[in-house]
């Protein structure tokens, strides 16, 4: 039996072209996914869309107003308040800046813990007149008119102080902070050796 | 010794600490009294020692007893420093490191968003003013999704006589809104913030020009539209 000695068939060989198109193809889906990422991430609430697309709408100035006499009632004047939707959500972010102007003052209460008190209080009775707060956040400013701290407390955490669910410790626990701006005044090493 | 019936905090290197904890407060130059003053520093210690930001030993909360140790965690505030720590979080992810929820560092970055707003907000308001389109167009620019800015923009128009222009700017404001609402946030809310910054631009103009009888009719329009959202009237606004 004559065996065929032939050999196979050459195989086609891929051209350069195809290597080309593949690497272009990989690179182009690459750009894609880099380029929607943040996109589809921020869609399905993996990612948010920071803080000045989120804050993006006008504030309420009914609202605003509402805020800012509470606070006066509550012997905190000078303060602004801004009382922003947040998108996206339902709820408001209400922002009370504490400036050159304000003044604290709870002398009227029978201690200055009571009026303290009364002022997260007033903040708790105003947010239920509808205004839909879910969060608060006071600005505190530095002598050149910037941002210089930021404290911020969930609207839940402001009704449980206020409705005596939690207390004083537990309140300011719930309290959160970015000290970014008092951070870069500080000396580590200073205040190292100080220890 | 003896013991004084206030609480009281131990005598402590105070020095660096009162910087840290007490500088924003004296910085502002806010007039607060001295027994509030007290009160915050209570409270800031507090928070301090909840977030591991000064350390506690011989002595259980409320931290007031002469045998009380207290120290700065140079350690914390070090890695603040190097700028792991933007904020100081209520828990610690599987690396040991503090993350806070994403809302809670949104909500602390409104600060600075609320900054860049009162810019363009003088920007606006001057341009209101003076009837100067082309600076209330700078702060459209700055803050592009600000229905407030549309309608101030708006009254400016109708006040100069052009109202086309003005209905452009109007449903420029309400386009804004009406996108809001169609992905779901409250009809209701956002209508009543577009119609109370209308009515603030539009009663501006007609104190401006007392003459304009558009401003005068479209702020009567504004104000019963206001109305019927307030006392839930059949609104074809929010059905």
């Amino acid at each position: 039996m004559a065996i065929d000695y032939e050999s196979p068939p050459p195989k086609r060989r891929r051209g350069c072209l195809s290597c080309l198109v593949a690497v272009v193809g990989i690179v182009a889906l690459c750009a894609v996914v880099w380029f929607l990422a943040p996109t589809v991430m921020t869609a399905l609430g993996l990612s948010s869309p920071g803080a000045e697309e989120l804050y993006s709408g006008a504030s309420d100035p009914a609202a605003n107003q509402a805020v800012e006499e509470v606070l006066v009632g509550s012997g905190i004047e000078g303060a602004s308040a801004r009382v922003i939707p947040i998108k996206g959500s339902d709820g408001q972010l209400a922002v009370i800046t504490l400036g050159d102007a304000s003044s604290i003052d709870w002398s009227e209460s029978s201690s200055v813990e009571e009026g303290f008190l009364n002022t997260v209080r007033a903040l708790s009775q105003v947010n239920a007149q509808g205004l839909g707060v879910e969060r608060a956040v006071i600005d505190v400013r530095g002598e050149d008119g910037q941002p210089f701290i930021a404290i911020t407390a969930s609207q839940a955490s402001i009704d449980a102080y206020a409705n005596g669910e939690i207390d004083r410790d537990e309140f300011v626990r719930s309290v959160d902070a970015d000290l970014d701006g008092l951070l870069e005044l500080v000396d580590l090493q200073v205040l190292m050796g100080g220890e | 010794m003896q013991a004084t019936p206030e609480k009281r905090r131990p005598a402590l290197k105070w020095t660096a600490l009162l910087a840290l904890l007490l500088l924003p407060l004296l910085l502002t130059g806010c007039d607060i009294g001295e027994a509030e003053m007290d009160f915050l520093l209570d409270l800031a210690i507090d928070w301090a020692i909840s977030k591991n930001l000064l350390t506690v030993e011989g002595c259980p909360p409320p931290y007031d007893s002469d045998d009380c140790q207290i120290g700065i965690n140079a350690g914390m505030i070090a890695r603040w420093k190097a700028g792991q720590n933007k904020w100081i979080g209520a828990g610690m992810d599987t690396f040991g490191v503090d993350r806070a929820p994403q809302d809670v560092t949104d909500a602390l970055d409104s600060a600075k968003t609320v900054y860049d707003q009162e810019q363009s907000d003088a920007l606006a308001r001057e341009g209101a003013t003076e009837g100067d389109l082309e600076k209330l167009d700078q702060a459209i620019d700055m803050r592009p999704g600000d229905w407030s800015y549309q309608d101030k923009k708006g009254a400016v128009l109708l006040s100069q006589g052009n109202p086309e222009a003005a209905d452009d700017a109007f449903n420029h404001a309400d386009s804004l809104v009406q996108e809001r609402i169609d992905n779901g946030e409250s009809c209701l809310n956002l209508q009543l913030n577009k119609l109370r910054n209308r009515e603030d631009a539009l009663y501006q103009q007609s104190q401006l020009h007392p003459e304009n009888e558009q401003l005068r009719n479209q702020l009567a329009r504004t104000q019963d539209q206001i109305w019927a959202l307030q006392n839930n009237h059949e609104s074809s606004i929010c059905k």
